[in-house]
């Protein structure tokens, strides 16, 4: 179990998905994110966990997808309990910059794709949080985003990848703050398109 | 399942040094070990009553993490126990069929919740009672003394032990039997269920879960399991 295997399980589930077999692309999505889940030893930032919270939205969505609700749901649970437990852990995080202070607002941002994802509610307070900890310390630039950010803008691109028909680039804005004002106003009307899915206009 | 001993190992550690949140980390990876090394498995392919008991087993160790947040005083116990809820439940749904393991996952979801301090362990408890006494009606009394060594089966009966033992009293045999004095599951279950929440609130209060000795998987253990799943 490394996070190896979690991208070698990565790779199978990416061609299952780009082949629209996605019921079975979320499955191998999710076998990665739990191997990524399980290679993460403790740390204060949770670096390898977050690759698996992008895992586990591809998974989310993927099901989302393939109609598969309850399993829809079941991922995204397990996403914003994870990244519960990520904010609430007291472990030390190190180097104590004004930039890494703000890293901790990308678990407030996983937590509101996994509840937009999932379909599980509202994510507006979380991603409020996640704006308010970028506000305190500084909105630094996306061009110097640490790994979780980049998961996350990474889970973002495979989503409109997903259900959007053209190939634009998506491009990511300059600070954090902009970034997440971005993402609030494109995610919600992309996973609008999940009702067309019956209808195999999904890519 | 290359890392369930490291892991292990590292969690005993911490436990010892009393130091249970990060013991509860490493509980949690093990965790993670067998349900990722079985559950890919199963969904290829069927290999049995073995991987499907080691995949329950990951749950309990996720009980072991809990605890261990418990005694140190962590409101996290809380959040690792939803997190092995919600995993129970996406097991049951998809993985397990038998009664004896469908009755295992909702005995592991009551004592998660009883451990994090979540409503509903009873109704949990009293699906899995359920469950057990199918098996109970339908086989004999060889047949359920096997179903209690089984992986996943085993490791719960040591994990009420171990809390049982951290408070410095001892399991009644007696209590785990039935009137004829066979194993029974409904019985350890009902030891458990009603045992279970004291056992950790005293755990609780006194801060500390002193480590007995037990065998645990080694590295040689592992290599033999991930030989099996190739």
């Amino acid at each position: 179990m490394t996070l190896d295997r979690g991208r070698d399980i990565e790779t199978k589930a990416d061609a299952l998905r780009r082949k629209g077999e996605y019921a079975e692309a979320g499955e191998y999505y999710s076998m990665a994110a739990f191997e990524c889940f399980g290679d993460s030893i403790p740390s204060g930032y949770g670096e390898t966990i977050s690759f698996g919270q992008e895992l586990l939205l591809e998974s989310c969505l993927c099901f989302a997808v393939a109609g598969l609700e309850s399993r829809r749901k079941n991922r995204a649970n397990i996403g914003v309990l994870t990244s519960e437990d990520i904010i609430e852990r007291d472990l030390p995080r190190e180097p104590d910059s004004s930039y890494d202070r703000s890293r901790i607002g990308a678990w407030y941002e996983f937590i509101g794709d996994f509840i937009l994802v999932g379909s599980l509610g509202d994510a507006r307070e979380w991603y409020d949080r996640a704006e308010e900890v970028y506000r305190k310390n500084g909105n630094p630039e996306t061009s110097l985003a640490e790994q979780e950010h980049l998961n996350i803008f990474t889970f973002f691109r495979t989503a409109s990848n997903v259900l959007i028909t053209d190939d634009r680039e998506i491009e990511i804005p300059r600070t954090l703050i902009a970034w997440l004002q971005y993402k609030r106003d494109r995610l919600p009307t992309l996973l609008d398109r999940l009702d067309e899915c019956d209808e195999g206009t999904v890519q | 399942m290359r890392r369930r001993s490291e892991f292990l190992d590292t969690a005993q550690t911490y436990r010892d040094e009393e130091k249970y949140e990060l013991a509860g980390e490493y509980y949690s990876l093990a965790g993670y070990a067998y349900v990722v090394s079985t559950w890919d498995t199963i969904r290829t392919r069927d290999i049995g009553y073995l991987k499907k008991g080691q995949l329950l087993e990951g749950f309990v160790w996720q009980e072991y993490a809990a605890t261990c947040y418990a005694v140190s005083g962590s409101s996290r116990k809380q959040n690792r126990a939803e997190q092995g809820i919600v995993g129970l439940e996406d097991v049951r749904e998809t993985l397990i069929q038998h009664p004896a393991w469908i009755g295992l996952s909702w005995e592991l979801e009551g004592d998660l919740r009883q451990i994090g301090g979540l409503s509903g362990a009873d109704d949990a408890y009293a699906t899995a009672l359920e469950q057990f006494r199918e098996v109970e009606d339908t086989c004999n009394d060889s047949e359920i003394l096997s179903w209690t060594t089984e992986p996943g089966f085993n490791e719960t009966g040591l994990f009420i032990t171990e809390l049982t033992e951290g408070v410095g009293a001892a399991v009644e045999l007696a209590e785990l039997r039935n009137d004829d004095g066979h194993p029974s599951l409904t019985k350890r279950l009902e030891y458990k269920r009603d045992q279970l929440s004291r056992l950790v609130d005293r755990l609780t209060q006194r801060g500390v879960w002193e480590l007995k000795n037990r065998d645990l998987p080694t590295a040689e253990d592992d290599m033999r399991d991930e030989d099996e799943i190739n």
